[in-house]
């Protein structure tokens, strides 16, 4: 074993006997509409309907109640489900009106959740903010999710609908920028380009370092520019085997972004000497239709059909076509 | 008023069922840009996959999606949505009966021009002998029953929810009408789950067929048009009618030989006044090519609108 080997599995030792509450100040809290999983296990019905298993489904977009659920970890595969009792901050709905809706959590499920209902068609953004003071730093988590009530069978969608939402008196903020043909059924899939601007209190923030997690584990850390954005392109990381393949397969990405100001104040009692916000966004991609759509195989297919029966139906009727044979009528008989 | 009958009855008619379908096409298919949305329940194919032009939607594709409901939805409260559904459908219905699919289908219309096309190349056209006749007129009830049965095998958990739209999945309009407001992206087949290949596949082998078929035989979809099927069970409650009146008949077949539906009975049959066949798309096309005067009328709300009469029948006849 070399040094640097030996300095690993020191380092790592160290890290599993440090206590609970130290290593879950560094945990992501993030909000997700993915329920937690009811150990139902995945049926042929489930493989063959295309969706993802049973255990893992969200509300459907066009249903009018949604719900959402506290998790905590940087791993948006295996980050634990936040306990009802643990959560301490609060919850509200922001529409396009900019109207602030509390969010009352769900009393019964162990898991932390709230459930709220949509009137309107369209985004909203929904917010839980947490503070505490941790080793002289005021720690302000704020986990965002952006719900959306859509359809596909309603026309004339307004662009007002399909705005990105902010909350100015959000400290820092993640806004995923909508796409200018974006509708209320659109997916983010694999190789679209996610733009996201850093907000804080509503203005671009420069200079933010700002981290993708996928749900395989691929990680981006890149600064917000000049005007607070940062762009990144969503990778493929779906790789079963054809017949295992699923076109509504859902993969968690994870949007987290920090920023940490020398600032001293009292909170709850308690002083401090910096303020540190954390953020994140939580969002869904699925596989590109290149994946699993063929062009050349479609029209080939279609041009192939169409030149056998054109060639079929002109031999055919050439077979059919009987050469000129001259009848005389004896007009004697 | 008797000027005016005179001036309907002698009127150009392909000239005006050629400016007509296509206001209809372009209303149906671009009307959605200009903010026309006449809902989901149109007794046409206004494909509902051409998601930013149509005008409203075809009402077998919001069916399908209704009968996939899990089951104890759709026999529950949500019953009320199919019901309505259908109540509209079938108030649109009324208005033109089977002119639906003579006048104002995308699909159809595309079917009459590459009719013209073919009979400017001087292709001649095929017509199916009566036995097949008989035998393929068939073939939309069974792919109605088909539209309307593996859904509800979803809603079951019988079935692949890839097959939600069967109908639809193997419709050429999927393909067609959505290219026409540039979105190509139907022409591919997805390999994503089997029953989606084999779907897709089937699709575009329709749509090969579709476009061969159109080019030698008239109308050569409409005869398998589960639309048209359903449109025939509710024909009765319509208020536009085809009528013939046998006793000034003389059999002559006129009417058959313009006929792009092959319908017989047009010309044979002489002692029943409703005509209308299941296959007809009241085109008219009979009406105006018979010499007799009021032999075939088409009427609405009992009152005649549109009949044949021998003044009519000479100047479209002489019309260079």
């Amino acid at each position: 074993m070399n040094m640097k080997q030996t300095l690993t599995a020191a380092t790592f030792s160290l890290a599993l006997l440090l206590p609970v509450p130290t290593l879950c100040a560094d945990q992501l809290l993030w909000l997700t509409d993915a329920r937690p999983a009811r150990n139902t296990p995945v049926t042929e019905q489930d493989h063959a309907a295309g969706t993802a298993s049973a255990a893992d489904e969200v509300d459907l977009p066009q249903s009018e109640s949604k719900r959402l659920w506290l998790r905590r970890g940087n791993d948006p595969l295996r980050a634990s489900y936040v306990a009802a009792d643990a959560v301490a901050g609060e919850v509200h709905l922001l529409d396009r009106h900019g109207d602030r809706i509390p969010l009352a959590p769900g009393v019964k499920a162990i898991p932390f959740h709230v459930t709220m209902t949509l009137d309107e068609l369209g985004f909203y953004n929904a917010y839980l903010v947490e503070r505490k003071v941790q080793s002289d730093t005021l720690q302000v988590e704020i986990a965002k999710f952006e719900v959306l009530k859509g359809t596909c069978c309603k026309k004339g969608i307004e662009q007002e609908q399909t705005r990105a939402l902010s909350d100015a008196e959000i400290p820092l903020e993640l806004v995923r920028e909508h796409h200018p043909d974006e509708g209320l059924m659109t997916r983010i899939t694999s190789g679209d380009e996610v733009v996201l601007s850093v907000l804080r209190h509503g203005r671009p923030a420069a200079g933010v370092p700002v981290t993708l997690t996928t749900q395989q584990g691929w990680r981006s850390i890149r600064e917000s520019d000049a005007e607070g954005r940062v762009a990144y392109t969503m990778l493929r990381d779906y790789f079963p085997s054809w017949h295992e393949f699923k076109r509504r397969h859902r993969d968690t990405f994870l949007v987290s972004a920090s920023l940490e100001e020398e600032v001293g104040g009292v909170y709850d009692d308690t002083p401090h000497r910096a303020i540190r916000y954390t953020t994140t966004l939580s969002g869904h991609y699925y596989p590109s239709s290149h994946d699993y759509r063929s062009y050349a195989w479609g029209l080939g297919l279609t041009l192939l059909v169409a030149a056998f029966g054109g060639t079929s139906i002109y031999l055919y009727r050439r077979r059919r076509v009987r050469p000129f044979k001259e009848v005389r009528f004896d007009g004697q008989a | 008023m008797g000027r005016l009958k005179d001036a309907v009855n002698g009127v150009d008619f392909n000239r005006f069922r050629f400016w007509l379908q296509l206001a209809f096409f372009v209303f149906l298919v671009y009307g959605g840009f200009f903010a026309v949305e006449l809902g989901n329940q149109l007794p046409t194919f206004s494909c509902g996959y051409n998601s930013e032009g149509r005008a409203g939607m075809c009402y077998l594709m919001s069916l399908q999606h209704q009968l996939a409901w899990p089951w104890p939805k759709l026999f529950g409260v949500a019953a009320l949505t199919v019901v309505t559904g259908l109540g509209v459908f079938l108030l649109w219905f009324a208005l033109l009966n089977k002119a639906w699919c003579g006048f104002a289908c995308p699909l159809g219309t595309l079917q009459d021009w590459i009719t013209t096309l073919r009979r400017r190349l001087g292709v001649r056209y095929s017509r199916y002998t009566q036995g097949q006749f008989r035998r393929l007129t068939t073939i939309k009830y069974l792919l109605l029953v088909l539209a309307l049965l593996l859904p509800l095998g979803i809603g079951g958990g019988m079935l692949s929810k890839d097959m939600r739209t069967p109908f639809c999945d193997i419709c050429p309009a999927r393909m067609i009408i959505p290219t026409l407001t540039g979105n190509f992206s139907h022409w591919t087949i997805d390999f994503s789950t089997k029953t989606a290949m084999v779907m897709s596949a089937l699709g575009l082998i329709v749509t090969g067929l579709f476009f061969i078929g159109a080019f030698v035989k008239k109308r050569f979809f409409c005869f398998f048009c589960p639309m048209s099927a359903l449109h025939y069970l509710f024909s009765r409650l319509a208020l536009l009618r085809l009528t013939k009146d046998g006793a000034k008949c003389t059999r002559c077949g006129d009417c058959y030989r313009v006929c792009d539906m092959d319908i017989r009975e047009i010309a044979d049959a002489v002692d029943r006044p409703q005509i209308m066949m299941d296959d007809c798309t009241l085109c008219l096309k009979c009406v105006a090519s018979c010499p007799e005067e009021g032999a075939l009328k088409a009427t609405f709300a009992g009152i005649p609108i549109f009949e044949s009469t021998e003044r009519g029948f000479i100047k479209r006849m002489n019309k260079p």
